[in-house]
């Protein structure tokens, strides 16, 4: 068939097309960007070296054009017809031309709005063809420039998703060839980049480097193989012995040099960002986003890829990745399981109704068991840990949690009597309004200071909602709740007015003093601030202690082990829920391999939970009866991620069972809101995390002594992750905000 | 696919903290309001269902945080939206300002791939609030929403139940209309993957 002499307007001639080639955008596969890969010949008459190689996402498609590459994809060259293996040399210009003419709209060489990239074959410098080697890693190829400061993405072949080239490998299989066309680093299957090769020969030359399998000369000069191909130089050399005088030295620098730009590949990043900041300059975004990126923190941002805002949102990628590196160490350890089972009992990691029911919880101690823990001069008479291991198992009657927990919270040391805690206290109101004058006093401050006025409006917004259905908390004005809305209000009695003559919304004087507490905890803690969520710790503990200054002192305790939740970076609350993804899949291992199936072993429907101890999901007195077991630090100090464990092996079944998806699974973990059985996940808990130690225990044990055991498994012993062994501490994690200089955001 | 099939339709709800975001999604699903709803923390969705022309329709409506430092969280919920509500409170002038970047922002992270024709709606809450509270005037509102493409703007009042199921129901027709688009690539690959399922060619032993 002879080459058509006219193309219809604006269109190219397909030569080559293979689907589900891919961009790897981020290493998370949801951003991986689908497209084709094509060789279009874009003018009738275009040359061999003229012609286009370009990749073109899904996306960018028109549906007819998609349907010429897919069929292209499918069938090849020669159409469906005929036979795949009639691998002839085709030449565009010469006789056996494709049977097949369709066309496509040209492709564009660049692309700033979406993913689309092209180049002329004779601009290209190189190929590098990373064949697939293990079913684990796409096969993948980059293109090089000849412009070395233009990068272009690597290109992966998802060959289980391209119909086309399973249909090529089914083929090959039937007739016993299953190799690879283009022998790349030895023997390697076929793989959807290789007939992408074989067809590109057809218009180039391909010189292999001898310096690096896999790198492909296009069309080279001689000079470049005198560079990169040196036993094609050795032979011209002895062809010509004249022609290639150069100096071997600087010859070895330019190779050196090049071959660095060349290797350092062209990642995404560079890619992304060369992108973008080319679009700055050249004004050729949407408006939209032109805005956007003038904006200078995105300026910022395009600098420096990976800071700020592209950090945080990868973070819950970043959750679910971390926790994977782990992953394959324990799920499906054949030895491991194998181990705890014959060591601890076949079905072990079950929790069985028996032995929930058995180890059930104590009633809640009362005044008088409290009493009996001390002399009569109040100071204790039993060991730390005794009364610790009380309260921690049976929890703390409403009456005496006024006492107790300024011992939980660290307020008063244990090992004090009545007159040592009297002065203590005195001291500690003292400083209490030392830290309270700090601003009230200062009127400057409240303004001048902008990060103080902006506090303020923060924990205003945050008061008024904070809570509003607790007695303590509701408005003076009348209650408001959903059932009795009241119709006739006229709106006046919102204007009530704090001392400064603000608005106060609050209608409410306890909301008034924890909005003094929490005015002076920034004076304590000035780097932190006032972060949302933070009135959600303090709201209970005054309501409880009702006394200001104490509450402001056992709330700053409190905050000690909860400010890694409130840090601006998120990575406290990364740290836990890595290490809560991680105990799922020591202890959950169907349940984590479910999760994954369904996106969500990211566990962020647990965000929440974490951040303000399950302060939202529990009533008001069950969040104090969960806060004060959690403050013993009996077993661990970060016990609530066996309570959050507890949650998840409760409702396994179920969710194993009906639930499929993302969405689904948040709206079941979120539904549970206000139906969660405090004390019976607390068993749970500790059941859990009994057996988390054992195994941890049996597993050291194993590890610690000679590797007979392992050998014998054929599998080298790997320890528990440090994350999941910092479980077994008491200690508390501490994480502080970073110093605020005058560049730290407010928010 | 569209016949009895109930469609659904992602919506997401963005603006800064304290704007009525919960309240305006309490009001349209439930009909209430209730001055106890707490800042948000994460993010939490409900369904709602409609009937818009004939069509049975559920409509996800995703509320997410306000504040600063829980947004990239929202991020991871963003994706698979239909429509986007941009919400702020007509006496507070930074809510207003704040708009564009919620959109921009909203449109780089959901990976939105036609960001020019992307719906979104703009609502101006809290108009109950007496009017010498009330910092930014429709005019000025409707001028930013021209010029951020013409965008449907309602005013409302998600204490006193002013124009939410209005807006809502301008929210629904964009986001079926987007879904529309949508669901037009879907059905296409579906028809390929049959053909090839004749062919057995997917059945490969490889
Ligand atoms: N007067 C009036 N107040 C409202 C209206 N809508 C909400 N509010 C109040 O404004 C405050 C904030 O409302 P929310 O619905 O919690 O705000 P949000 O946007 O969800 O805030 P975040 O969850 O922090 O992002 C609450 O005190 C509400 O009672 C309204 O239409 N009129
Ligand atoms: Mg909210």
């Amino acid at each position: 068939m002879k080459a058509p002499k006219t193309f219809p307007p604006g269109k190219g001639q397909v030569l080559y097309a293979k689907s589900k080639v891919y961009i790897h955008v981020t290493s998370n596969k949801n951003d991986n960007i689908p497209g084709y890969l094509t060789i279009v010949k874009p003018f009738p008459d275009s040359k061999n070296d003229e012609l286009i190689i370009s990749f073109i996402p899904e996306l960018d498609l028109s549906i007819e054009d998609k349907t010429t590459l897919d069929y292209f994809d499918l069938y090849g060259l020669d159409g469906e017809k005929n036979d795949f293996y009639s691998n002839n040399k085709n030449d565009i210009n010469g006789k056996n031309f494709p049977q097949i003419i369709r066309f496509i709209d040209r492709p564009r060489i660049s692309s700033i709005s979406s993913y689309a990239f092209g180049a002329v074959i004779n601009q290209l410098y190189t190929i590098q063809v990373r064949p697939k080697k293990t079913s684990l890693w796409e096969g993948s190829i980059i293109l090089h420039p000849k412009q070395e400061n233009d990068k272009l993405p690597a290109l992966f072949f998802h060959d289980d998703e391209s119909l086309g080239t399973k249909r090529e490998q089914k083929l090959k299989n039937q007739n016993f060839e299953p190799y690879s066309e283009n022998q790349i680093g030895g023997n390697s299957l076929y793989w959807g980049g290789d007939r992408f090769i074989s067809c590109l020969k057809n218009y180039a030359t391909l010189t292999e480097s001898t310096l690096e399998t896999g790198m492909f000369l296009i069309n080279c000069t001689q000079e470049d193989a005198m560079n990169f191909v040196p036993n094609i130089l050795n032979n011209d050399q002895n062809k010509d012995d004249n022609s290639y005088d150069f100096n071997a030295e600087v010859n070895q620098v330019l190779t050196t040099a090049k071959w660095n730009l060349l290797t350092g590949l062209a990642s995404i990043t560079g890619f992304a960002k060369k992108q973008i900041n080319n679009a700055i300059d050249n004004k050729i975004l949407p408006q939209s986003l032109q805005k956007y990126v003038e904006r200078s923190e995105v300026k910022k941002i395009t600098d420096d890829f990976d800071s700020a805002s592209v950090y945080l949102a990868k973070w819950a990628l970043s959750v679910q990745e971390e926790a994977e590196k782990n992953r394959k160490m324990i799920i499906g350890n054949e030895y491991y399981k194998e181990l705890i089972s014959v060591e601890l009992g076949d079905k072990f990691i079950e929790l069985t109704p028996l032995e929930v029911s058995k180890a059930a919880r104590r009633g809640k101690m009362n005044k008088e068991d409290w009493n009996k823990f001390f002399d009569s001069n109040g100071s204790l008479q039993f060991t730390i840990h005794e009364i610790i291991g009380q309260i921690f198992h049976s929890g703390l009657e409403e009456d005496i949690r006024k006492d107790a927990w300024l011992f939980l919270l660290g307020v008063f040391p244990w090992d004090t009597t009545v007159s040592e805690r009297e002065q203590l206290k005195k001291s500690l109101e003292n400083n209490y309004i030392e830290y309270k004058n700090s601003w009230k006093a200062d009127l400057t401050k409240q303004e001048n200071d902008a990060f103080w006025k902006d506090q303020k409006v923060r924990i205003y917004k945050d008061l008024k909602r904070t809570d509003r259905d607790v007695d303590f908390f509701k408005s003076s004005k009348g209650d408001d709740s959903d059932d009795d809305y009241d119709d006739d209000y006229d709106g006046s009695y919102w204007n009530e007015e704090d001392e400064f003559g603000n608005e106060t919304l609050f209608h409410n004087k306890n909301l008034l003093v924890m909005r003094d507490i929490l005015f002076s905890y920034n004076e304590l803690n000035y780097n932190l601030g006032y972060v949302q969520g933070m009135c959600d710790l303090l709201a209970p503990l005054y309501c409880v202690l009702k006394d200001e200054a104490i509450t402001f002192w056992a709330f700053s305790n409190f905050m000690e082990r909860m400010e890694r939740n409130f840090v601006r970076n998120l990575s406290g609350m990364k740290a836990q829920m890595v290490t809560l993804t991680e105990l799922v899949q020591f202890m959950l291992p169907d349940l984590y391999v479910h999760l994954e199936k369904c996106d969500s072993s990211n566990l962020f429907f647990f965000f929440r939970m974490l951040l303000v101890w399950f302060k939202r999901e529990l009533s008001f007195l069950e969040t104090m009866d969960l806060w004060e077991i959690m403050w013993t630090d009996y077993y661990s100090s970060q016990f609530i991620l066996f309570f959050a464990l507890a949650i998840l092996q409760k409702h396994s079944k179920i969710i194993m069972k009906t639930l499929k998806g993302f969405d689904g699974i948040l709206r079941y973990i979120n539904d549970l809101s206000g139906k969660l059985d405090v004390q019976d996940l607390l068993t749970r808990s500790e059941l859990l995390f009994l057996k988390f130690k054992q195994m941890v225990e049996l597993i050291d044990r194993t590890s610690a002594g000679t590797s007979f055991n392992s050998k014998q498994a054929g599998e080298p012993v790997k320890p528990i992750s440090d994350e999941l062994r910092t479980l077994l501490s008491k200690e508390i994690v501490i994480e502080k905000e970073e110093t605020r200089t005058s560049e730290t955001p407010f928010g | 696919m569209a016949g009895q099939k109930k469609t659904l339709l992602k919506v997401i709800i963005l603006g800064d903290t304290e704007v009525g975001k919960t309240s305006l999604m309490q009001q349209f699903i439930n009909g209430k309001f209730s001055q106890q709803y707490k800042a948000t923390i994460g993010a939490d969705f409900l369904p709602k269902d409609m009937i818009i022309d004939d069509k049975n329709i559920t409509m996800q409506i995703w509320d997410t945080a306000g504040q600063e430092r829980f947004q990239s969280l929202g991020v991871a919920f963003y994706r698979g939206s239909d429509c986007c509500v941009l919400v702020y409170d007509v006496t507070n002038l930074k809510s207003f300002e704040n708009l564009t970047s919620w959109r921009d922002e909203f449109l780089i992270q959901a990976n939105i791939k036609d960001p020019d024709n992307f719906p979104f709606i703009i609502i101006g809450n809290k108009i109950d609030l007496e009017e010498g509270k009330r910092l930014i005037s429709t005019k000025k509102a409707q001028a930013l929403s021209n010029s951020l493409g013409n965008l449907p703007y309602f005013e409302t009042s998600a204490k006193e139940s002013v124009n939410i199921d209005q807006a809502f129901e301008v929210v629904a027709r964009c986001a079926l209309k987007q879904e529309e688009i949508m669901e037009f690539n879907d059905d296409y690959t579906d028809a390929v993957n049959i053909n090839v399922d004749d062919d057995n060619y997917n059945n490969c032993a490889c």
